[in-house]
């Protein structure tokens, strides 16, 4: 029985001693990171695309599925950047290029692509 | 995914370009997708753009290499890596300089 009371009040010390340390996180980096390829597509089109592709930078690692909806892609895209010490990224292509850049104007710049017509250019561009 | 590359590369269209880049909208060129075209990487119909980025230091980003598994059914039919040798940039950087430059990995460019 002693020594029954005994185990259990070490048990407890150990617990309350492990509550007590500081939480360590577990940056990744502490290393600024700028992503200079990043892209705003559509999960959609994604999942059309590399349909049974578990290959490269196609592969489902993070969340496990893709992201059913903008509001899931854009909470996901940021954990993701944040957790990766991401500061700042530039955006190509893709439906949600300019959401992306619109959420958080002080993250992203935008890139420009000369495969759009002449008349795309004038739309995107503001007053030109 | 048929991603179609319109290279419809004018002065015009070029300066308006430029215009974007002295207003703060842009900060890059690219990604420059030629390969999912077929077309190399040293194509001269994109000399304007890059006189552009050379004089006003904006880096250009292009894909160059692979993409991914079966890129000519999953992406572009017109799709040809060879196209995409890194090696073909040399006469653009010939030409340009002072062009910002960046390789990436997987397939990648930063100019």
């Amino acid at each position: 029985m002693k020594i029954k009371t005994g185990c259990v009040h070490l048990f407890l010390f150990l617990v309350l001693i492990g509550c007590e340390n500081e939480v360590q996180t577990d940056p990744i980096t502490e290393n600024r990171v700028f992503d200079v390829a990043m892209q705003g597509v559509n999960p959609a089109w994604f999942e059309r695309a590399m349909d049974g592709v578990d290959y490269g930078i196609h592969r489902v690692e993070k969340y496990g599925e893709m992201a059913a909806d903008s509001a899931t892609l854009f909470r996901n895209s940021f954990e993701q950047m944040d957790s990766h010490n991401i500061q700042r990224a530039l955006l190509s292509h893709g439906v949600y290029k300019e959401s992306f850049l619109d959420k958080r104007p002080d993250m992203f710049l935008l890139s420009y692509e000369p495969d759009l017509s002449l008349e795309d250019h004038k739309k995107s561009g503001p007053g030109v | 995914m048929n991603r179609i590359c319109h290279l419809k590369i004018t002065k015009k269209a070029a300066l308006e370009f430029e215009q974007n880049i002295l207003n703060g909208r842009y900060s890059a060129l690219g990604e420059l997708g030629l390969i999912y075209e077929g077309i190399p990487l040293n194509t001269p119909d994109l000399y304007p753009y890059y006189e552009i980025a050379e004089k006003h230091g904006v880096p250009v980003l292009i894909h160059t290499g692979f993409s991914g598994p079966n890129p000519q059914q999953v992406l572009s039919p017109a799709f040809r890596i060879g196209t995409a040798n890194p090696l073909l940039l040399e006469d653009v950087l010939i030409e340009f300089p002072d062009l910002e430059d960046h390789n990436d990995a997987y397939g990648l460019a930063l100019l």
